[in-house]
Order: C-alpha cells, then sequence, then structure tokens
C-alpha cells in the first residue's frame, strides 16, 4: 500500500451507497435514542420546568404592550410559533457540536475518526431524539400555553408548520455543523454559538414579522435563511402574508437548506483532514 | 486565632481554585456577562417590534421604571447569579464523584460542607464581578457612573439574596447524588426560582397565591431591592426590611441545606456508599 505522507484521512475510503448511509443513520438514531430514554429525569424536567420558563419569556414581552392587550390572539400565538421555532433552532445549531465535544471529554473521539462513517452522520445522533424531545414539547407547550395565557394558538396547517419546521431544523443542522467543525478545531466555542443563536432569532424575526424591524436591519434580515423559516411557520400556523410569493420562498429555503448542509460537511471534512495532518486530533 | 485562621485559609484555597478555573475560561466568563444583554435585548427588541413606538412608555406604565435596559440587565445578572449558583452547588459533589476526586476531599481536616459552600462563596463573587461590568456598561452608555456607596449596597444585596440559593443546591445534591441526574434537579429548581423571583418583571403581575410563595425566595427581595437603588422601582417594602428579610431567609436555607446535607452523608457513611456511584 503506498503511503501519503503518513496521512491516514487520505487512506480513508468513507461508505458510500443508500443502503450503507442507511445503516449508518439507524445506527446513529439507535445510539441517540438510547442516551435519550437512559436519563428520563431530563424528560420529566422539561415538562416540569415548561410553564416556568414560558411566563419567564412572554411576561417580560407583554410588559411593552397595554395590558388590555395582555390576552391578544394574535401576539400570543406568534408568541408561541416563536418558542417552538427557538427549539427548532437551537436543535440544530448545538447538536453536532455538543456530540464532538462530549467524544472528546470522553476520550472516544479518535475512535470514531478511525471508522469510515460519514461524519455528518456519526456526530448527528443527538437530532433523533430531538425529533422525539421537539414533538413532545409541541404537545405540552400548547397545552401549557393555553392553560396559563387563556388562548389557544393557532394551528391552520398542520402539515405545512411541520414542512417549515423541518426546513427551520435542517438549515440550522448546517450552521451546526461549521460549529462541530469549530468545536474539533478550538474546542470550546460555545460562546460564539450561544451569541449566533440569538442573531438568527433576532434578526430572523422568530418571534415577529421582519417588517417591524428598521430598514438597515432588515437588510440583514433579508439574507438570513431563518427569516424565511420563521416567515413560512407563521404564515402556516397563523395564516399571515408571506414576504415574498409563497414558491419564491421555498425556492430560497432549499436552495439555502443544500448550501449550508453542503458547507457544514465540508468544513468538517476539512478541519478533520488539517487536524489529522498537523497531529492535533487528540489535543484538547 | 488558630480557629478562625483555618477556615479563612480554606476559603482562600476553594476561592482562588474556583477563580483560576473560571478565568482559564474567558470566553466562557464573556458569554455569561453578555447573557443579559443578549436576553433582556432580545425582550427588548421583540416588545418594541410588537408594540411599536408606544412600547416604553407601555414598559413604565406597567413597570413604573423607565430604563427598560437596566431593568432587564439587573434581573438577568440575578438570573444568571442564582442558576449558576444552583447548579454549580448542586453538581459539585457529581463533578467530583465523575472525576474521581470525591473521597480524596475526606482526607483532608477540612468539613466538607464548608467547602462545598465556598464554592458557592467564589460564584457569588464572579456574579458581584459581572454586575459591576455589566450595570457600569449600562449606566456609562446613559451617561453616569456607578458610586462607590451604590456598589456597596448592590454588592452585599446581591450577595445577601444569592448565597442563600446555596443552601438549594445541597438540599438537591443530597436528594439526587444517587441518582445521577443531579443537573435535571437543579434546572427545575432554577426554572421556578427564576419565574417566582420577578427578575424581568414585578410580582404584582401574579395572582395572590403566587406572590405569596415568592415571599420565600430571598432572590425576589434582591430584585426588587436592585431595583430600588439603581432605577427607582417601586416596591412595598423599605430597603432594611427587605435587607432583614433576605438574611433571614438566608438563615433558614442554608440550615435547612445543611441538615439534608448531613444526613445524607452520614447515612452514605454508615452503609460505605460514599464512593458508590
Amino acid at each position: 500500500m503506498k503511503r501519503k505522507g503518513g496521512e491516514s484521512f487520505q487512506n480513508t475510503k468513507f461508505t458510500t451507497g443508500v443502503r450503507t448511509g442507511l445503516l449508518e443513520l439507524k445506527a446513529a438514531a439507535e445510539t441517540g435514542v438510547r442516551i435519550y430514554f437512559r436519563y428520563p429525569a431530563w424528560l420529566i424536567a422539561d415538562i416540569i420546568t415548561t410553564p416556568a420558563w414560558l411566563v419567564l419569556l412572554v411576561l417580560p414581552i407583554l410588559l411593552f404592550l397595554p395590558r388590555e392587550q395582555w390576552t391578544n390572539q394574535e401576539t400570543l400565538t406568534m408568541l408561541f410559533w416563536g418558542w417552538i421555532f427557538w427549539d427548532i433552532v437551537s436543535a440544530g445549531l448545538w447538536n453536532f457540536g455538543n456530540a464532538v465535544r462530549r467524544e472528546q471529554q470522553t476520550g472516544t473521539l479518535e475512535f470514531l475518526l478511525l471508522t469510515n462513517t460519514n461524519r455528518a452522520i456519526l456526530f448527528s445522533r443527538d437530532i433523533f431524539s430531538r425529533f422525539i424531545s421537539i414533538t413532545l414539547s409541541l404537545a405540552y407547550v400548547y397545552f401549557f400555553f393555553t392553560t396559563i395565557f387563556g388562548v389557544q394558538a393557532l394551528i391552520l396547517n398542520p402539515f405545512g408548520v411541520a414542512a417549515s419546521l423541518l426546513v427551520g431544523l435542517f438549515v440550522s443542522m448546517g450552521f451546526g455543523l461549521v460549529y462541530g467543525a469549530l468545536v474539533l478545531r478550538f474546542k470550546n466555542v460555545g460562546p460564539l454559538n450561544n451569541i449566533l443563536q440569538f442573531i438568527l432569532l433576532g434578526l430572523g424575526g422568530a418571534f415577529f414579522p421582519v417588517t417591524s424591524l428598521p430598514e438597515y436591519l432588515r437588510l440583514v434580515s433579508y439574507a438570513l435563511p431563518h427569516t424565511y423559516a420563521a416567515d413560512l411557520l407563521r404564515h402556516y400556523g397563523m395564516g399571515t402574508e408571506t414576504l415574498l410569493p409563497l414558491p419564491q420562498e421555498w425556492a430560497i429555503m432549499l436552495a439555502y437548506t443544500f448550501t449550508l448542509l453542503v458547507l457544514g460537511i465540508k468544513a468538517l471534512e476539512t478541519v478533520e483532514k488539517k487536524l489529522k495532518r498537523s497531529g492535533q486530533l487528540g489535543t484538547y | 486565632m488558630k480557629n478562625l485562621e483555618e477556615p479563612v485559609r480554606v476559603v482562600h484555597a476553594v476561592v482562588s481554585k474556583e477563580m483560576k478555573i473560571m478565568f482559564r475560561y474567558f470566553g466562557v466568563l464573556v458569554m455569561i456577562a453578555s447573557i443579559p444583554f443578549m436576553f433582556g435585548g432580545m425582550m427588548m427588541g421583540i416588545g418594541y417590534a410588537i408594540a411599536g413606538p408606544s412600547a416604553f412608555s407601555n414598559f413604565t406604565a406597567n413597570t413604573g421604571v423607565s430604563n427598560p435596559l437596566l431593568y432587564t440587565v439587573l434581573g438577568g445578572v440575578l438570573m444568571i447569579g442564582s442558576m449558576i449558583l444552583v447548579e454549580n452547588t448542586a453538581g459539585i459533589i457529581r463533578d467530583e464523584q465523575m472525576m474521581g476526586t470525591f473521597e480524596l476531599h475526606y482526607l483532608t481536616p477540612n468539613s466538607t460542607l464548608m467547602l462545598w459552600l465556598f464554592h458557592s462563596l467564589s460564584t457569588s463573587l464572579i456574579t458581584l464581578v459581572i454586575m459591576t461590568v455589566d450595570v457600569t456598561v449600562v449606566l456609562a452608555w446613559q451617561g453616569s457612573l456607578l458610586s462607590p456607596v451604590e456598589w456597596l449596597l448592590a454588592a452585599t444585596i446581591t450577595v445577601l439574596g444569592l448565597l442563600p440559593l446555596a443552601g438549594l443546591g445541597l438540599v438537591v445534591a443530597a436528594l439526587t447524588v444517587r441518582f445521577k441526574e443531579v443537573w435535571a434537579a437543579a434546572s427545575v429548581v432554577n426554572s421556578f426560582v427564576a419565574m417566582l423571583s420577578g427578575f424581568y418583571y414585578p410580582l404584582e403581575v401574579f395572582p395572590r397565591v403566587v406572590r405569596f410563595i415568592a415571599q420565600f425566595l430571598p432572590t425576589s427581595y434582591a430584585a426588587q431591592a436592585l431595583r430600588n437603588i439603581f432605577s427607582g422601582g417601586v416596591s412595598s417594602l423599605q430597603l432594611w426590611e427587605q435587607v432583614v428579610a433576605m438574611t433571614v431567609l438566608g438563615f433558614a436555607y442554608l440550615v435547612v441545606g445543611r441538615a439534608f446535607y448531613l444526613r445524607w452523608e452520614n447515612e452514605a457513611k454508615r452503609r460505605g456508599e460514599l464512593s458508590k456511584y
């Protein structure tokens, strides 16, 4: 076998084909779901704490409205969908980086990177458990929201809602993969991701239509994929007008999702290659 | 003299160790300091986007405070401080267990209870630093500065309001250390402390029964008192009354926390379970 400067990455023959891809996905999903159900206290804690977090987020926002508008259905529904969207964005953003960091800390990263598994799938395991947790949380957040604030949040088109949440998750996963690559390289970059999350939520109009932002901020908003994901979610959930015609918004979203996922996978691949070449893979 | 000297040395050792660890991850520290701005900024942004130009006058009408930035930053500092404190105190034993260093503490002549409590003191000191930086930034941006008297008062209130939560952390640690999921339990405590303390809103928005429960949280007095000092919030209690309430509650929390912890520790020692995890 011809050695290429001792660089193991070049010798790694990554798996290809639909069947192997599906098998890898199955393995990642099984691992993620098993870990999730191994700690039932977290699931219970999530349910118990939801009303408290809802009050903590919604009440301070209502303080900016006159008291008689605190029960306004449209405003509260918008906040409800904003809350759900936040969950989706954070699932996509944090999962890959957290998985990489956990493997680094438990000393198992190098072993995993000796395998020929697709790296994006390898570190995607938490996404599968998040599917379960997000579906559950949609149900109990809805229940608590209705109980606490006395309004029933609108869900006009459940399939449209599910589709826009899914595309919101995938587009966030694109950013998440880049974050995963940064964790692989710089280890502790959580603060950066946290700031990015607030920017995406704020300027992406998770809780309000970006048309209410000042014009100079709106320009930034229009460049963010999350703006369209949140806009589609509000459209299918509450029946609001979309920023652009529907087909155009979907086309933008899908193009963004594809580009960001490809860029993210490429970033992960490039960083791994560089770290292997410089011998820094196990330095943390 | 020797009796006083020993605990001081232990405090010094624990606090300097914790500070070294915290400042080793400077990025995390910067993030913690910026969370009150990010969270407060997000609320103000959403509020403005939803309510329009009348947002800030509505805020003043609802809270009695005309400075939403200072209001939310103060609330954010206390919230993040209280969360870290409960999580650290509840999780310190579990952390030590996972690193395999827990039993080593029993080889030292120090009280383990004091060791864990001194960790909480370090967290309170970090919160003080964050409070000083964050409030100074807001005040400086608005053209004023924090006077030494204001700082001293705010620092006293912050420590009095937060330190008792170490008692809650010890209860969580003692109850859950054997079941391994300390952080899930700490998250439950944190969420309700955050909701009931009124960090981001006046407690008057709640029904009477919720306000009654909130009276038993030292952080609810700390939030009111800090707002009174910096942004002229309205409170039904005088400052000295709030300080007395926090001191009494602090004492009660720490006594209860100590009782729970010692009960767990004695039981674990008796059954030989200290290193069984």
